[in-house]
């Protein structure tokens, strides 16, 4: 085919000339494509318009939900990191000793040091444990206590903090 | 050209290598030589019975690392004292012990409660500074007391 045959077509859409059967099998299919009924058609308008004026979805619920996640886990985090409540807390509710500020200070004096060790061990040896003795909150009051009092009282970093 | 860049480059390795070697001897050389000292722990209570106590040491001068404490004369306090294994290494150390003795079975007086080995590179001689936190008797009541450290375990 040559320029004169393109030329020869008179709405760009024909055929050349020698192939009528093609050019109306073409022409048949750009005027008979697949109609959609009218009645499908407004259904598919109507649902979209139903669907485009449905209100929002509220937008806080993620952010809401999120917090109260996070707010959820932090709860069980910090349940699960107390310590679990001792005979010897429940003990000292039950039965406070004298009014002192540091926990182990047995003879008032203000700070932990071995003599607070000696009282306590003196005590358990006469059988008679100060109140407040239980300085290791094992429930119990024994030789661990004084050691871990006298530990304590020994300790650097115990210093450096006061 | 390529012969004589590698062997540039290891002429120049190996007299870097040559420089770090003289380097770190040098360093060696440098270093003095480190000693181990005992300072003995020396409690005064004059006549009171010593029942408990507690010293602050700390070495004021030198590079001083404690490296072991035992305990001290007195059938009391031969046992090594309560200390805070952190201590070791370190020029500070705070120690203490009690005896739940009777008061006849207490040392009073001048009495070694503890000794302290220490090393000491070089060749200066250490300072220590040593305080009383608390002295006790037998009854738990505060007494005065004076510590006392001596380089060495002489009496």
């Amino acid at each position: 085919m040559g320029e004169h045959d393109r030329h020869s077509e008179p709405d760009g859409f024909g055929a050349p000339d020698g192939m009528p059967h093609l050019a109306r099998a073409l022409s048949a299919l750009t005027e008979s494509g697949p109609a959609v009924p009218r009645e499908v058609d407004e259904a598919i308008m109507a649902e979209a318009r139903r669907s485009l004026s449905r209100p929002r979805r509220r937008r806080w619920r993620g952010p809401v939900l999120a917090a109260a996640s996070i707010g959820i886990a932090g709860a069980i985090t910090w349940l699960m990191l107390q310590p679990a409540m001792s005979p010897s807390a429940v003990y000292h509710s039950a039965a406070p000793g004298p009014a002192t500020a540091l926990a182990g200070d047995l003879d008032g004096s203000g700070q932990l040091n071995i003599v607070d060790a000696f009282i306590l061990a003196r005590g358990l040896e006469a059988g008679t444990p100060p109140h407040g003795g239980d300085f290791n909150g094992d429930g119990r009051i024994d030789r661990a206590d004084v050691d871990a009092l006298a530990m304590r009282a020994v300790a650097l970093d115990a210093r450096a903090e006061s | 050209m390529k012969r004589g860049m590698m062997m540039t480059c290891g002429l120049l390795s190996m007299l870097l290598l040559a420089a770090l070697c003289e380097r770190g001897f040098a360093i060696r050389q440098a270093e003095p030589p480190a000693r181990f000292e005992t300072v003995s722990v020396f409690v005064e209570t004059g006549e009171a019975p010593l029942a408990a106590w507690q010293l602050d040491i700390s070495a004021t001068a030198g590079t001083v690392r404690i490296v072991g404490i035992e305990g001290g004369d007195h059938p009391a306090y031969s046992e090594p004292p309560y200390y805070d294994p952190l201590a070791m290494q370190q020029d500070r150390v705070i120690i203490a012990a009690f005896s739940l003795n009777g008061p006849e079975a207490l040392p009073s007086g001048r009495t070694r409660v503890a000794t302290i080995h220490v090393q000491i590179p070089g060749d200066v001689e250490p300072e220590f500074e040593a305080k009383i936190d608390a002295a006790a008797d037998h009854d738990g009541e505060f007494i005065d007391a004076e510590v006392v450290l001596q380089i060495g375990t002489d009496k």
